[in-house]
């Protein structure tokens, strides 16, 4: 594990405040801006000819009727592609479809014209021919020996020498059947959600004369993105350029390539810059979404007492038609389907499977989410075998420091406990003892509670996850801090310059960050998966760090005392010992500008220690730091309309540090509202297995709206502190959406007996359950 | 068939030329006025991130058609202030209550509240909630939101400033 020197010990005074946004101001004036409102001189608009099968084999495509119509200024296919094959773990997906279209909606052609109305007139123009193929639209059918092949090679993504994509062994999970008083078993499933970011896809591309192109982007990992970029255009990375803006929300739609590689395209070929900006009904159908898990069987071996001594799980994923993040959301998901709960005896085998629907990449939760569903629905199933208080079940099986992970390592600072009670505390619920609800006078509306635990880790799951800063000293003495991650609202630039601020020394309105430009911040794998505080933190803190002791070099020679004995506080470098002995960070810096010094500039690095599984046993370090969280909250079911309002909710994270409290509680807010999406809302395929049409809009895609949100919600903040993180600081962001969905499908069963297996859990379909089951007592 | 529509925006009486009958109000306001603050979010009526006051009354741009703006009167955020140092009490309070993380809906949330406010002074939570319900939001959880308009409305004067508690 990367080290970085602890912190000064002294109480801080930026790190912990409620501190503003630096962009705050502008973005409430409307004059901040996005992608989508750059205009550029001469540019071009685009649009792109989608597949209007899920499968099928690509005859022609004869683009001369669009290129002769007026206004249009190129078209691109996949012969304009130099390299067609892109893609993280597995190289499969292409940039525009060449022998098959494997998804609705997938890019076949493209094209640049000067309006919008001719690009879409331009697009009915290219006369593509395809033979249909019959497509795969489960999972679990894509598995069978006999259904269409999608990719070559088969439909499920194998491990080299294995029958499965994932699998991990720790103990007898056989022997520990054997040993049960009681067998738990249930199956658990969940649909494809779609990002639904505010801001659609957006992106401009131009070139420069010098075969340079900038596309302006967002993306969530600008310098990932352009990798495959130049890998895709055959370019060196000196000549692709990403641009990273304000990002209009990103939930992971923008760990993907899903317009920039075709813009970058269209402006190379049309030597002209180029704008795409996809409608919400096309970012709908075509780009990527969430891993959907059809299949998630749990079978747990309980003894009388409460204790889960053995637990045997079998997962499918729903991957889409390309791997993109698939095989990364196997692995992933292979660790949280134990729960939080230390279980001695664990097997997983998971199937990564493709079919004729959108890839699936990254999105909010990224099969962790769906791994709660499943195993928090289960205990629920457990405590209720068992006759026993859900709470008190958790209690009696919740992981420890020093217990063993599931893959076969060690929890080195496991709060969740501490999450649970603060939780139970809050709330209302003693274990043991089920808080008195008070249930409505109208007996078809009946209130429940649930309760979800858990944890997630931050970072890619075992990957090599760089994570870097560099920080300038101008001449002035402001603060330039250069961090090659994309603020997508959560206030990571506010984070990122608090840190710098704290080690530095300075006061904060002199630190300003700049986010996500590859020509100007050095390489990092972008903002997602709770990373940005925990790993750029610390690489902000190791740049300070390197800072600090170029600044006290020149210092010591100039104020003629030991480097060793200096500090700064408030900009002001001084000696310890005569503290009357003391320069300005501003004259020192205008100084060695102009006097030939090298540049202050600090450089930082942090590594988190992860290890890749191993294939036989599944032994893993997935994350370096784990975060800890709990959810509980109460219903009302209205059993006439199958309508599910959240009455009330906690929700405790322990984020280890609160940098900013303020952006802490921002986070866990808005994972309410996401999660409850994901529960109650969500689904992009309301007919399914119909897999059309795709919902057009966001009247059929639901979002949650301010009346979905629980009248009385209160958030915990917990602070444990890390060893390892940024003045004690873990991790906040992605997780706190993952902790509702499981926690409301708890709380249907309390208020009416029925057992929820599939989220999300339309009035429809509880009303079918409900009729199934029978509203319990 | 092309028409030049005049109106006034945001208190100036402007024209714009050679517009087309099936442009809306949105592309107007963004491609050929440089009023970027009105967003696409959904392109039908159902997000509320395009919400701009015509005549004082909320409307979604994405579904008014520009020319029905003639003679008329359009005010977008822009309208509410010279820029992020010279802020009206409502964007103080999104701003001091971060009622915005991405920002991209802000616009809309900032349009839609500002007209409860110029018609109800004094507005319950529950009141606030009702009226931005149609205002959707992918990252705050609404909560900081419905804080700032409150906040806004003690600010602007009438009533008590709230200081916590949700019911």
């Amino acid at each position: 594990m990367s080290t970085i020197e602890a912190p000064p010990p002294r109480p801080t005074s930026i790190v912990g405040q409620r501190v503003l946004r630096s962009e705050g101001r502008g973005l409430v004036s409307g004059r901040a801006k996005y992608i989508a409102d750059m205009y550029l001189p001469g540019m071009l608009h685009v649009k792109a000819k989608l597949a209007p099968y899920a499968n099928a084999r690509i005859l022609s495509i004869d683009t001369s009727r669009a290129e002769a119509l007026p206004g249009v200024v190129t078209v691109v296919t996949h012969r304009d592609v130099p390299v067609n094959r892109h893609g993280l773990f597995v190289q499969d997906q292409p940039v525009l479809a060449d022998d098959y279209v494997r998804h609705l909606g997938e890019p076949v052609a493209a094209v640049a014209a000067v309006d919008e109305l001719t690009a879409a007139e331009a697009v009915e123009l290219i006369d593509v021919e395809y033979e249909p193929l019959p497509p795969v639209v489960d999972a679990l059918e894509g598995m069978r020996p006999d259904a269409p092949v999608i990719h070559e090679g088969g439909n499920v993504v194998l491990l080299p020498g294995y029958d499965v994509s994932r699998r991990v062994r720790v103990g007898d999970v056989e022997a520990a059947f054997a040993e049960a008083d009681l067998i738990v078993e249930s199956t658990y499933s969940t649909g494809v959600r779609e990002h639904a970011a505010m801001e659609t896809h957006a992106s401009v591309a131009e070139v420069d004369g010098s075969g340079k192109v900038t596309i302006y982007t967002c993306s969530q990992a600008p310098h990932l993105h352009q990798m495959f970029i130049a890998g895709i255009l055959k370019m060196p990375l000196h000549k692709v350029r990403m641009a990273g803006g304000r990002v209009g929300g990103g939930f992971g739609k923008g760990n993907d390539l899903c317009v920039d590689h075709i813009t970058a395209l269209l402006a190379l070929k049309a030597q002209r810059p180029v704008k795409w900006v996809l409608t919400r009904e096309e970012e709908n159908l075509s780009t990527s979404k969430d891993q959907a898990y059809p299949r998630i069987h749990l079978k747990s071996a309980v003894k009388r007492d409460g204790t889960i001594i053995g637990r045997k799980v079998e997962a499918v994923q729903d991957t889409g038609a390309y791997n993109l993040f698939g095989s990364g959301g196997i692995d992933k998901i292979s660790v949280y389907l134990r729960g939080p709960y230390n279980i001695p005896n664990y097997w997983f085998d998971g199937w990564v499977v493709y079919t004729n629907k959108p890839p699936s990449a990254a999105m909010r939760g990224f099969n962790v989410a769906d791994a709660h569903v499943a195993y928090e629905g289960h205990t629920e199933e457990i405590a209720a075998a068992l006759g026993m208080d859900p709470l008190e079940l958790r209690l009696k099986n919740l992981v420890r420091t020093g217990d063993a992970t599931s893959t076969h390592g060690t929890f080195r600072d496991a709060t969740v406990r501490e999450c649970v009670e603060a939780a139970a505390e809050r709330f209302g619920w003693a274990s043991g003892v089920r808080p008195a609800l008070a249930q409505p006078d109208n007996p078809s509306k009946r209130r429940g509670v649930g309760i979800c635990a858990g944890f997630q880790g931050t970072g890619l799951t075992c990957g090599s996850d760089p994570g870097t800063a560099e920080i300038e000293i101008m001449g002035d003495g402001s603060v330039l801090c250069r961090v090659g991650v994309a603020e997508i609202g959560a206030g990571e630039g506010t984070v990122l310059a608090m840190i710098a601020a704290e080690e530095l020394g300075v006061p904060l309105e002199t630190v300003t960050v700049t986010l996500g430009d590859t020509e100007t911040t050095p390489f990092d794998t972008g903002t997602f998966g709770n990373r940005v505080t925990y790993i750029n933190g610390q690489a902000v803190r190791a740049a300070a760090q390197e800072l600090r002791a170029s600044v006290f070099e020149l210092v010591a020679k100039q104020l003629e005392v030991d480097a060793d004995g200096l500090e700064i506080a408030e900009g002001v470098v001084f000696s310890i010992k005569s503290p009357e002995k003391q320069i300005a960070l501003a004259q020192i810096a205008g100084m060695a500008q102009w006097s030939g010094q090298a540049p202050l500039i600090g450089r930082g690095a942090y590594l988190v220690d992860g290890k890749a599984f191993d294939n036989e046993t599944g032994a893993a370090t997935p994350t370096e730091q784990y975060i800890y969280a709990c959810c509980m909250l109460e219903v009302e079911v209205d059993t006439r309309t199958g309508m599910v309002d959240v009455l009330r909710s906690v929700l405790v994270h322990d984020v280890g540090k609160a940098i900013n409290p303020l952006f802490c509680e921002g986070q866990m807010d808005g994972g309410m509202a996401f999660g409850i999406g994901m529960a109650l809302l969500e689904d992009l395929y309301p007919e399914y297995p119909a897999i059309t049409p795709v919902p057009r809009g966001l009247h059929e895609y639901k979002l949650a709206t301010t009346m979905d949100m629980p009248d009385d919600h209160t958030n915990v903040i917990l602070e444990i502190a890390s060893v390892s993180g940024p003045f004690g600081a873990k991790a906040l962001g992605e997780y706190t959406a993952n902790l509702q969905a499981p926690a409301i499908i708890n709380a249907i069963h309390d208020a009416t007996g029925v057992w929820v297996r599939h989220v999300p859990v339309s009035p429809e379909r509880l009303l079918r359950l409900l009729k199934e089951e029978g509203a319990g007592s | 068939m092309k028409h030049t529509i005049a109106f006034e925006l945001n208190g100036r009486a402007v024209e714009v030329a050679g517009v087309r009958s099936t442009l809306s109000l949105l592309e107007m306001l963004r491609d050929e006025l440089g009023v970027t603050s009105p967003k696409a979010g959904c392109l039908s009526g159902d997000c509320g991130a395009c919400n701009v006051h015509l005549d004082g009354d909320v409307v979604p741009s994405c579904l008014v058609l520009a020319p029905m703006v003639e003679g008329r009167r359009v005010t977008t955020v822009e309208g509410l202030s010279s820029g992020p140092d010279d802020l009206a009490p409502l964007q103080e309070a999104f701003y001091e209550n971060l009622a915005a993380q991405c920002g991209f809906c802000t616009s809309g949330q900032l349009m839609t509240a500002q007209a409860l406010l110029a018609a109800n002074p004094d507005p319950t939570r529950p009141e606030v909630r009702a009226w931005m319900a149609g205002s959707l939001c992918r990252c705050t959880g609404y909560y900081k939101i419905i804080d700032a308009v409150l906040d806004a409305a003690g600010r602007i004067g009438v009533g008590p400033v709230p200081t916590g508690g949700r019911a």
